[in-house]
This record gives C-alpha cells, sequence and structure tokens, in this order.
C-alpha cells in the first residue's frame, strides 16, 4: 500500500504529469514552492535546535575542544551523499544539470572565493545558512551580517563587478575531463552505476568512520540526529526541485540547500516583487528564518541580541562581504558546496569545500589572537 | 509671475521629454513603424507579463493578454506581433489568428539582448490597432560560469503539446507546446571566430478539422526550443505543424 503510494512521487523526471501531487497543488511551481517553503522551516528548526554549524567545527578544532560539531557536519555530509545518490538511483534525476558540475571551471577563482568565504565565515562567525538560522532566534548582528552577503553576492553576480567576474573566470578556466568523481571514474572504464557508488560508498564510509570518533557526537542526539536530519534535507531538497518540478515545458532548475545567491535573491524580491516571480530558492530562505524563530518561541530561546562593540560590527560587515562574494565565486557555502554540491560528488565541490575550511582556519591563526 | 505658474511651468517643462518620448518609442523601431499602418493606435487591452529583471536574457518569459471585451461586434482579432528596441533584430515572434479566439492569452519565451522595451502590436480584422510597452532591464547571467560554446545539431526534435487537463467544455483551454531546435540566429560566433549560420525553426502552424487556425512565426529573438502557449476554444482533432527554415517539417497531433 505504501509502496503504491510512493510510485507516482518518484516519477522519472519528464514523465507525463499526473501525480498525487496533483490533487494538493495547481500546478508543478505552487508545489515547489510551498514544499520549499516547508524544507526551508524544517531546516531552521533543525538548525536552532542543533546548533549545526561547520564554523564552530572549524573552531572547536582549533581550540582542541571536542564538541562534535565538525563530526556531526561530516555525518551530514555522509547522509547527504547517500540518499541524494539513491534519489539518483530511483528516480534518474540528472546532477549534471546543477551549477555544480562544470566541465571547464575557473578553479583559481573556485580556491579564492573558497577562501575569501572561509575568512567571512570567521570575521561574523556563522556562514549565511548559520546566520539566517541565528536571525530567526533573535540575533540582530546576523541581519547586518546577511544584508552584507545578499548584497555583495549581487554584486558580483549580476552588478557592479560582474562583468569583473566574467572576465576573470573566462582569463582561468581549466577544461577537465569530467565534471565529477563518479564521472572520472567512467571514462577510466566502470559502468555508470558501478562508478557512482563505489565512489559514494567509500567516500560515505571515510566520512562515517571520521564521524564516529567523536565521543560527544555519539552521545549526544541534538549533534547526530540534527545531522543526519539534515542530510536528509538535502536530498529532500533535490527531490523537490528534481522529480516535484520537473515539466516537459517550464522545468524548475535543479537545486538543493545553498545560501548566498539565494539570500540576494530573496533581497531583490522583497524590492521588486511586482515584476519578478518567487523561486525555490528564496522561499528556503524565508522558511528558514521562520522555522528558527518557531523553534526558538517554543524552547523559550528567543532572545534580541546585538553588537557589543564598534569592532565586532566591522568584523560583521566586512565578514558578510567577503561571504558574499566568496561565495559568489566559490559557486555556494558551507550548505551549497558542502553539503548540497558535496552529494553530487562534483569537482568544484571539493575544491570549494576544502577552501572555505581552510580560510577559515587560517583566519583563525590570524584573528584569534584578540 | 506667481509662485504656483513657476511650479506649473516647471512641472510641465519635466514632463515633455516624457510624453515626447513615450509618443515617439515605438517610431524608431523600423519594422514595427512599418507595421503600424492605422492613423490612431489604441494603448489600452493589451497586458504584458515580463520580469522587470531578466537574468538570463536568453530566455525571458512573455505572457500577452488582450481584453477581447474591447472588440466590436464580429470583430476579432487577427495578429498579434511582439517587438524589440535593442536587439540585433527588431522582430520577435508574430502570432497570427486564422479564426476568432474567444480568449487571447499567448506565452511564449524570448531572447533579450540587453535591457530595453519590447513592444506588442494587436490588429483586429477591421483595421484596428493597439500598441502597448513594457521596459525590461537584462542583467548579465545569474547562472554562475556556464561557459558553454557547445552548437548543437540545428535539427528540429521531440516536438511536445500538453492539452488542459481538466477543459470544461465552452470554456478555452491552454494548450502548450514545444520543440527542441537551437534557433542559431546567425549573429553568434565559435571560439574559434567562425559565425555560426543561422538556423531557425520559422513557423508553428495550429490546424482544427484541417483547417489552419493560429500561425506563429518565429523569429531570432524567439528563444531557443520554441515555445508557445495558447487558448483555443476547442482542442478536438487539432494537428500541429513546425517548419525549419531548411523547409523540414514535422507533424504532431496531441
Amino acid at each position: 500500500m505504501l509502496l503504491a503510494g510512493m510510485k507516482p512521487l518518484l516519477k522519472t523526471p519528464g514523465g507525463p504529469n499526473t501525480n498525487v501531487m496533483d490533487a494538493f497543488f495547481n500546478d508543478h511551481e505552487q508545489a515547489v514552492l510551498i514544499l520549499g517553503a516547508l524544507l526551508g522551516i524544517a531546516y531552521g528548526a533543525i538548525g536552532q535546535w542543533s546548533r549545526f554549524c561547520l564554523y564552530r567545527g572549524i573552531e572547536q578544532r582549533f581550540t582542541r575542544s571536542d564538541t562534535g560539531k565538525l563530526h556531526s557536519f561530516a555525518l551530514a555530509m555522509a547522509c547527504a551523499l547517500l540518499l541524494s545518490q539513491v534519489l539518483v538511483e530511483l528516480t534518474g534525476i540528472q546532477f549534471n544539470q546543477t551549477h555544480y558540475f562544470q566541465s571547464n571551471p575557473s578553479i583559481p577563482l573556485l580556491i579564492v572565493g573558497g577562501l575569501m568565504f572561509g575568512i567571512g565565515m570567521q570575521l561574523a562567525n556563522a556562514c549565511g545558512a548559520r546566520s539566517l538560522v541565528l536571525l530567526g532566534s533573535g540575533n540582530l548582528r546576523s541581519l547586518l551580517v546577511l544584508l552584507c552577503i545578499g548584497l555583495s553576492a549581487y554584486m558580483m553576480m549580476s552588478g557592479v563587478f560582474a562583468n569583473l567576474r566574467i572576465g576573470l573566470e573566462n582569463l582561468t578556466r581549466v577544461p577537465l575531463p569530467s565534471a565529477s568523481v563518479p564521472e572520472a571514474l567512467t571514462i577510466m572504464g566502470l559502468s555508470s552505476s558501478v562508478s557512482r557508488w563505489s565512489a559514494s560508498l567509500v567516500i560515505a564510509a571515510g566520512l562515517l568512520m571520521y564521524a564516529s570518533r567523536s565521543e560527544h557526537l555519539r552521545t549526544t542526539p541534538r549533534n547526530w540526529l540534527g545531522a543526519a536530519i539534515i542530510g536528509v534535507l538535502i536530498s529532500a531538497g533535490w527531490w523537490i526541485t528534481g522529480v516535484i518540478g520537473a515539466d516537459d515545458f517550464d522545468p524548475v532548475r535543479l537545486s538543493s540547500l545553498t545560501f548566498v545567491a539565494p539570500i540576494g535573491e530573496s533581497l531583490q524580491y522583497l524590492m521588486l516583487a511586482s515584476g519578478m516571480s518567487l523561486s525555490f530558492a528564496s522561499v528556503v530562505v524565508l522558511g528558514v528564518i521562520l522555522g528558527s524563530f518557531g523553534r526558538a518561541l517554543l524552547s523559550r530561546e528567543f532572545q534580541w541580541q546585538a553588537y557589543d562593540s564598534v569592532g565586532q560590527m566591522q568584523r560583521g560587515i566586512v565578514g558578510g562581504i567577503l561571504m558574499g562574494i566568496g561565495g559568489v565565486l566559490s559557486l555556494g557555502c558551507t550548505l551549497g558546496q558542502g553539503l548540497s554540491g558535496f552529494s553530487t560528488l562534483a569537482f568544484t565541490s571539493l575544491i570549494a569545500l576544502p577552501s572555505i575550511i581552510c580560510g577559515a582556519y587560517i583566519s583563525l591563526r590570524v584573528f584569534k589572537s584578540y | 509671475m506667481s509662485v504656483r505658474s513657476i511650479l506649473a511651468a516647471f512641472a510641465l517643462v519635466s514632463c515633455l521629454p516624457a510624453i515626447a518620448q513615450t509618443t515617439n518609442d515605438w517610431q524608431r523601431v523600423a519594422p514595427l513603424a512599418q507595421a503600424v499602418n492605422s492613423e490612431v493606435v489604441l494603448s489600452k487591452g493589451i497586458d504584458i507579463t515580463l520580469p522587470l529583471v531578466a537574468e538570463n536574457g536568453a530566455a525571458v518569459p512573455l505572457r500577452v493578454n488582450f481584453d477581447t471585451s474591447q472588440l466590436a461586434e464580429s470583430e476579432f482579432i487577427r495578429s498579434i506581433r511582439v517587438f524589440s528596441s535593442g536587439n540585433p533584430n527588431a522582430e520577435v515572434i508574430d502570432f497570427h489568428f486564422e479564426a476568432p479566439f474567444s480568449r487571447i492569452e499567448l506565452s511564449t519565451r524570448i531572447r533579450l539582448s540587453e535591457s530595453q522595451k519590447v513592444f506588442v502590436l494587436a490588429e483586429s480584422n477591421q483595421g484596428r490597432q493597439w500598441l502597448s510597452q513594457r521596459d525590461v532591464r537584462v542583467t548579465v547571467s545569474g547562472c554562475l560560469m556556464t561557459g558553454d560554446d557547445s552548437v548543437d545539431a540545428a535539427v528540429m526534435s521531440s516536438p511536445r503539446i500538453a492539452l488542459p487537463r481538466n477543459a470544461r467544455s465552452g470554456e478555452a483551454a491552454e494548450v502548450r507546446t514545444l520543440i527542441n531546435h537551437p534557433m542559431e540566429t546567425g549573429f553568434r560566433e565559435t571560439a574559434a571566430g567562425e559565425v555560426i549560420p543561422q538556423q531557425l525553426v520559422e513557423s508553428l502552424t495550429i490546424k482544427q478539422n484541417d483547417q489552419p487556425i493560429l500561425l506563429v512565426k518565429f523569429h531570432t529573438g524567439t528563444s531557443a526550443n520554441p515555445f508557445v502557449s495558447a487558448f483555443l476554444d476547442e482542442v478536438d482533432n487539432l494537428l500541429f505543424r513546425w517548419e525549419d527554415q531548411l523547409g523540414e517539417h514535422i507533424e504532431e497531433k496531441p
């Protein structure tokens, strides 16, 4: 019975447009928006509850204290990777339609962008996704950081620095024989499903082994359960855009949770709503704030917070700008590249994520003396 | 001179360029100026839906509604033509109606090479004309790092037709169509600097009971994989026929 109900939900993209979703929604676009908002709310609530944060993990690694944060990020990566690959197997969605798959990416810009994002994340004390969660629980510092991220991301993407970015990209492109680990293995002679699963299982096993080494992670459900659910949410994002959003005429662009450009897009939507339509990415952003707000109210953790000093505010602004610019150059943030992009095993993600971590680490070394 | 009259004069002077501009804009688009042949062009009645800001100028969704309550008895819309002020070729897409349509609501995707105005000209069988315009700002691609210079084979393939899911009889219902084709404009160059020759799907004819009811002409301003949707009064016995520049054609029944 359950399986019979599942089948239309897992229809292959481009298939006949009749499924149980039709009973609830007018069309696939409305379905994507409503499910996207729910996805955002779920991420906001879980992120607020679990305090999921890559930057905290890196910081604790730096100060050599085990609070399981870095390990829980590894666990979320493994969950996102495995579930997303299962989704590919079941529905046939094509990750090569995502912007993480690039046949000739600008590798230098990916690295520079990742480093900038990492430094910005350290200066502002949280990445884009975490800032949205914090804003929902009353942290006004995050509001300023988010405004800086959104503004600088759009300056880089389509604003005053757009032509500079495109020029630099074209100068530094490196043609790759393949865009992801599974594609590379396929070129070496393995069949596509063997190469996908061998790569996914080996990488996921390594991440799980690393995650299980943390005593703190194993004993704190808040950490391991939170991370596992966030992994599920990443693959849910692929499902919403790739399966529910599939349409012969007007398919929704395949994407999952990602935050730098969407923060900018949400700001743009607030200003231009009469002339643009809402997208999956912006409803997710809105949902995260709402979800975190709701959970913070319920747990009585909502508390207004602001900057204590000029120096702290300056670091927030610079950090936000670096994250916006860096996030565009590296094609994503800690969530976008670190989890969503990573779950596709695209090379751009495998370059950007270590760069982000390096940037944060360097910044901790340089600036943590105060 | 009183303060009021100075202010009034100032207001008038500052408005003048605006008035002059709105009356002249369309005349600067040569193919549009040629197409306008009536003395009085009506401005109300056409509703253009376009995004204010388009991040991908290669496929900007366009929807045109015409308020048919403006039409006199036995008057019907003969054609709806779309022009752009800033594209290398001003013609974007033309719809010619061979029969009266009770609901005029058309959708397609168009190419806009830069920020510009989009004009829609409607003409009735009695020679009355309506003109409307919208500004669109086109930014560089929001899609990051898509250095895709590939040249697709200019062959029509996989035509798709979607009939309305729950059409009620007596009510016009939306029929959507799409065919795969790169719509090479002839303006594009390969990385080596060679001009890629123009290859377009020229037209889509929708026939009902072997009688043509709607003829859509595509130009360089129509996006790749030309998409057309229209509201038809009847959705039985339809035939869709696409023709390309080479004289090839594909026929498809829903």
